[in-house]
């Protein structure tokens, strides 16, 4: 099972790999797309944060490439906006172009359009299917099959069972999971808002800024009790994610995690567990990729589940973390030795 | 049209006069769509497959619409392979229902494994591409006309994926000559007769975010059950609404379940506006598509 790591600059590679990283992913702003849209429209899912999370320079991209291929790493880039449109189609190509010349081992794609475009122009990048195109099932994932992908990486809020079953119906395609950070109460490839620095999630601004009025679905009133059991419900579910789990220290842990069932997706077929985060401190990928390293450890030598379980005690997030719950990505697995 | 208590009140009224209420209930009364009437109507569930009818409801709804002379149109959501099971329940029953007629049903797609399973399995049934997988920015917050961040970049807001060659070459090949949009409050920038498609744009509520996990569908469970991905119901969406008013909001922002829509403002041209992209269908939402 490999450790998929999010990667930022060239100077990072080296403690990451020792760490444990078996394969990066990493965006790429060109200088063409900044000129032409400034900080207007991402060219990926972190587009709008620019040297935070991304590559500015694609001979700096180059530059790590090499290096990581020197390590035997693959690097995947995000090429992961929800949609593109007609217009911006020559920059998608060109950049798809340039990706296959500096021998980058794959691109991330949630965009039908790019899809399409990268099965012409660059035929040596592997295609993977983004978490925000959302394969939910194993139709859609046989789609994605015929349509010349090779690894799906599969969206939030998948429970295992049917993680296990898409992958026993569609075992040709090597399969990737979230599993730690970035935290989300919707589905990010079925959410139309932007996400600029400015505005953030309109998840969060609801949560922070907005008081529900309440209604029966005839409109008429609700009344005293139930309008108390609604609110009592909106306070829990806004523990869910949000506000984010913040440490004060230089703990792993961000928001949300999936420890507890690396033994189970193990078990289910699932070939990568993906840190999220590109703007991530590069200490806190780190230590992150080194508690995945033992976890997976784990799960390869424990005899069963809950072997496993007893055998991560000691990796688990705090207890203000992990009480509720919702801050987990596999809550059906959830093994708290906190609760 | 989803709302049991209006397919209740259609048994025993005129589509017109149903419409008319409707327009009345969104203070849309005295806007252009009144001198339109009802020529389709819509049934199923866009954004949640707990919510796919039965078979027997799906025969009692597509009854009902029969009676009113006009055709018929079945929504599918998104899926897990357990929605799929429940999706092709549905158009099995669609399938009966619909043999031997002229033209068939059309089947609203909203993934693209339940389009695969359409042109696959069930060749008389009419897929069209369904609001969530034809892509475009909606943001309740952002007045993207004045914007100084996004107004330089209207041009590609104002546009979905559609507008992309291969995608809509792609689509043919599996049958799709329909496209569903929602109509943005930045407006559109598309000519459905330039692009070879047929468009139908939502007028009234944007779906803005969607997902597996539902607030209003947690109600009755304890703390440590709620918000799981997989849990079952009690279709509490059905009982309740909420909804959301901020000075910083450019609308209502209704929280139906698993769902976020946005009521866009009204402005008096906009039907006009819409006729000037080529849209050859305006979908109405008499109430929360939820």
């Amino acid at each position: 099972m490999r450790i998929t790591v999010p990667l930022k600059s060239i100077k990072d590679i080296d403690s990451l790999v020792k760490a444990g990283a078996n394969e990066f992913y990493a965006g790429l702003v060109t200088r063409e797309w900044h000129s032409r849209y400034g900080s207007s429209v991402e060219v990926n899912r972190r587009g709008f944060l620019g040297p935070r999370a991304n590559f500015t320079s694609t001979a700096n991209l180059a530059a790590a490439i090499q290096r990581c291929h020197e390590l035997h790493r693959p690097v995947f880039i995000t090429l992961n906006h929800l949609y593109y449109v007609d217009e911006q189609m020559d920059l998608v190509a060109s950049i798809l172009k340039t990706l296959n010349d500096i021998e980058a081992d794959g691109v991330i794609l949630a965009d039908m359009g790019a899809l399409l475009c990268a099965r012409e122009v660059s035929p040596n990048l592997k295609i993977l299917i983004s978490g925000t195109e959302m394969t939910q099932n194993s139709e859609t994932s046989q789609f994605y099959h015929e349509l010349g992908a090779q690894r799906i990486i599969l969206p939030r809020h998948l429970v295992v069972s049917e993680i296990r079953q898409i992958i026993a119906n569609v075992p040709e395609l090597e399969y990737e999971v979230f599993i730690m950070n970035g935290g989300c109460k919707f589905s990010e490839g079925l959410c139309t808002v932007t996400h600029s620095t400015e505005f953030g999630g309109l998840c969060q601004f609801l949560g922070l800024f907005c008081n529900y009025s309440y209604q029966r679905a005839n409109y008429s009133p609700v009344s005293l009790s139930e309008e108390k059991n609604l609110r009592i419900n909106e306070l829990y579910y806004h523990k869910f994610f949000w506000p984010y789990y913040r440490t004060t220290g230089v703990s792993e842990f961000a928001d949300i995690c999936g420890l507890c069932a690396v033994r189970a997706l193990m078990d289910a077929g699932v070939g990568a567990l993906k840190i999220v985060g590109r703007n991530m401190s590069p200490e806190r990928v780190r230590r992150q990729v080194q508690l995945l390293k033992r976890a997976v450890h784990h799960a390869a030598t424990s005899s069963c589940t809950e072997d496993y379980h007893q055998r991560i005690k000691d990796l688990y997030p705090p207890p203000d973390m992990c009480d509720w719950g919702y801050r987990c990505y596999f809550p059906e697995v959830r093994h708290s030795n906190h609760t | 049209m989803s709302n049991n208590r209006l397919w209740h009140r259609l048994k025993n009224t005129t589509l017109d006069t149903l419409y008319k209420e409707s327009l009345r209930h969104w203070e849309l009364d005295a806007c252009p769509l009144e001198n339109y009437s009802v020529s389709r109507i819509y049934f199923g569930t866009e954004f949640c497959q707990r919510l796919l009818p039965s078979p027997e409801v799906i025969r009692n709804r597509y009854e009902i619409v029969k009676q009113h002379r006009v055709p018929f149109t079945f929504l599918t959501p998104y899926v897990t392979d357990d929605g799929i099971s429940r999706v092709r329940k549905s158009l099995d029953s669609l399938s009966m229902l619909t043999d031997g007629e002229e033209n068939g049903v059309e089947v609203v797609v909203n993934d693209w494994g339940v389009l695969s399973l359409i042109r696959r399995d069930y060749s008389g049934l009419t897929p069209v591409l369904g609001r969530i997988l034809s892509k475009i920015t909606k943001d309740p917050r952002i007045d993207f006309q004045n914007h100084e961040q996004f107004r330089h970049s209207l041009n590609v807001y104002q546009k979905t994926n559609i507008t992309i060659a291969a995608v809509r070459h792609l689509l043919r090949r599996f049958g799709v000559e329909r496209v569903e949009i929602d109509m943005p409050d930045q407006r559109l920038q598309m000519d459905a007769d330039g692009l070879g498609i047929e468009l139908s744009i939502h007028l009234g509520l944007n779906y803005v975010m969607t997902g597996r996990i539902c607030m209003l569908g947690s109600l009755n469970a304890s703390a440590g059950e709620k918000f799981k991905p997989a849990r079952e119901c009690q279709k509490e969406c059905q009982k309740y609404r909420a909804f959301a008013e901020n000075p910083l909001l450019r609308g209502r922002v209704y929280h139906q379940g698993n769902t976020v829509f946005f009521a866009t403002p009204w402005h008096s041209d906009l039907v006009e506006y819409v006729q000037s992209l080529g849209v050859s269908r305006i979908i109405f939402a008499p109430d929360i598509p939820v």
